[in-house]
């Protein structure tokens, strides 16, 4: 086979590769909706509103602005929090990686942190910073901060030897050798923590409107709930999931963009 | 090449065909409620939120007195929830018979087009009241913009009971006209604002009223739904119509079995405070069973007669219209079934003052 022929034949190869993954994510859903709509629609069933009433609502919340409103509220709150985290997250897990003192004083106390649910803060918070919006931009740095941290931390000290012994061989001073070498060599797991990040700073935003003062998000599914509403509930938690996936989708994709270079 | 094999077995007509009946099983074993199912029992009851000394008697009654009244029933029969959905839902799945719990949220389970009748109310009052500080001490200070209060969300008890504070109060006016309000849901959460000083106002119970109250110099009670509010139903037991037309005499013994309870325990405070013991998760202190004691035989909050009056049923209908959460004030007669109510005070021999 000729390189122009074999070249075609990759080129239709990968095209029909593309057309079966979509065709399964389509039938997918379309099974999933098939299957929510039989459950959804039992006479029986009344927690779970079928999607033939949960688009509707999902559209007329919409169309008034009421959930849109909502959202932006909440992905304020997000994006406030979230790049608190990310200058903290970064700061921190570099010091970690870098000192021993940090290592031996501050590492301990986020790996424990970091497994501990948030939610459990909020009495403190009430006290001390309140529940408003201070109060949830605290909750939301600390969700996604100790993710960010681990994974700047393991990436810097996953820096190879070799990188660093050739940058002192060249003479570079110690700035540079954290611009151009260290930096670069974490970043992909700094990208992983941010992303991670984004995604425990949106569970953290609607978690903080809920358990919080009840706003935006949070307010639109505690109405929706405290009063029985279940298609308007369940519309406002697809709104939820759908950020979420944007959210994620978005950062992979800008970290696949800014990781470019390192591909051959 | 691992990427070109990866979407080569996403075509794999045997992986896609697996993956297509996990999509179609999972709802299915969902659906069909392979969950924990309880035990066969005469009667199952859900209850919306977990047992508080406040109410309970509603479990106690039953297991304690229900023999009295040819009631089977134990204390697993009883399933607990923390959410009024999710435990009607219960009852729509077959897994419960009657669900215990707020008497708006059973109006509003009504107007959703659920046929559920109330059949026997379990509290009336609560120990709720309106907390004031720095220096808002009268009802009307609370519609002033600089004062901050803070309530829970328009379906929650909160909102509904203010309303009725501020009907009490002669003041012609609702939450709604509240210029500053935080929403908080829990009451722990409201008090604890309060103690920071987050909010000037708020309805949180009377324990943490005084607790706040030794952290807070200026906290005062502005108003009290015990005291100050004459009629309100707070929680009660609603079954399905159909259910009901079909068990009502099991509904009539469990709601005597109940009354028992409403009627036996404010008389004692010992026997109250082994209720507590054996049905509350963890118990408050003796000094704070005492307080709760002393208001649940003062003000009656148990309903010893099952009183469920169409005046009653149609002040609390209003309260949840004015707080937003029903649309239209429901005919009493269509909300409850008083026939169980009846029988049960038959069987305990009638009315008691």
């Amino acid at each position: 086979m000729d390189p122009v022929t074999r070249k075609d034949t990759w080129i239709s190869q990968s095209r029909k590769n593309r057309i079966a993954k979509w065709g399964l994510r389509v039938a997918s859903f379309l099974v999933f909706l098939a299957v929510w709509q039989w459950y959804g629609a039992k006479p029986e069933m009344f927690a779970v509103a079928p999607p033939s009433q949960v688009f509707p609502a999902f559209y007329e919340a919409m169309l008034s602005g009421e959930l849109p409103k909502a959202a932006a509220g909440t992905l304020y709150t997000m994006a406030v929090g979230y790049l608190l985290a990310v200058v903290v997250g970064i700061v921190v897990g570099f010091g970690i990686a870098v000192s021993v003192w940090a290592r031996n004083t501050i590492e301990p106390i986020v790996n424990a942190a970091y497994s501990a649910p948030m939610a459990l803060l909020i009495p403190i918070l009430g006290v001390y910073i309140g529940l408003e919006f201070q109060g949830r931009l605290f909750l939301v740095m600390v969700w996604a901060v100790f993710v960010i941290i681990v994974n700047t931390a393991a990436g810097v000290r996953e820096t190879p030897p070799s990188l660093m012994e050739m940058a002192q061989s060249f003479g570079l001073n110690p700035w540079s050798i954290y611009r151009k070498v260290i930096f670069p060599s974490a970043l992909p797991y700094i990208l992983v923590g941010l992303r991670l990040g984004a995604g425990r700073a949106l569970r953290g935003a609607v978690t903080a409107e809920i358990l919080m003062s009840t706003t935006n998000l949070g307010k639109f599914l505690i109405d929706a709930g405290s009063t029985f509403n279940m298609p308007k509930l369940l519309a406002g938690i697809m709104l939820v999931i759908l950020l979420g996936l944007v959210i994620i989708q978005g950062a992979e994709y800008l970290e696949q963009r800014i990781l470019s270079w390192r591909r051959v | 090449m691992t990427s070109l094999l990866n979407k080569t077995k996403a075509r794999d007509p045997v992986r896609v065909a697996r993956r297509l009946a996990a999509l179609f099983i999972i709802p299915v074993i969902l659906a069909t409620g392979c969950g924990e199912r309880v035990a066969d029992s005469a009667l199952r009851v859900a209850i919306t939120s977990p047992t508080q000394p406040s109410y309970v008697e509603t479990i106690y009654g039953p297991v304690h007195y229900g023999a009295e009244f040819g009631l089977n029933i134990t204390a697993d029969d009883f399933r607990i929830f923390d959410s009024h959905a999710t435990a009607t839902q219960t009852v729509l799945a077959g897994q419960a018979d009657i669900v215990g719990g707020s008497f708006v949220s059973h109006l509003i389970i009504r107007e959703r087009g659920l046929d559920f009748k109330m059949f026997c109310p379990f509290v009336n009052m609560d120990d709720f009241v309106m907390a004031g500080r720095n220096g808002v001490t009268e009802v009307e200070q609370l519609f002033d913009p600089d004062t901050r209060v803070a309530i829970d969300s328009p379906g929650g008890a909160s909102g509904v009971i203010l309303n009725a504070m501020l009907q009490a109060a002669g003041t012609g006016k609702t939450i709604a006209d509240l210029p500053n309000v935080r929403i908080l849901e829990s009451s722990a959460l409201r008090s604890s604002v309060f103690v920071a000083d987050g909010v000037d106002a708020t309805v949180i119970h009377l324990t943490q009223f005084k607790q706040a109250a030794e952290q807070v110099s200026d906290a005062v009670i502005i108003t009290t739904l015990y005291k100050d509010v004459p009629v309100f139903i707070k929680e009660a037991f609603a079954a399905p119509a159909s259910w009901l037309e079909e068990n009502l005499e099991l509904a009539a013994s469990f709601c005597a079995s109940v009354l028992k309870a409403a009627r036996e325990l404010p008389r004692d405070f010992d026997l109250f405070v082994s209720a507590v013991n054996e049905f509350v998760g963890v118990p408050p202190s003796e000094a704070m069973l005492r307080e709760t004691f002393d208001l649940i035989s003062q003000y009656e909050f148990w309903p010893k007669n099952g009183d469920l009056e169409p005046e009653a049923i149609t002040q609390m209908a209003k309260m949840a219209v004015l707080s937003g959460v029903l649309e239209e004030v429901p005919d009493p007669t269509e909300v409850v079934d008083r026939r169980p109510i009846n029988r049960a005070l038959e069987l305990l021999g009638g009315r008691v003052e």
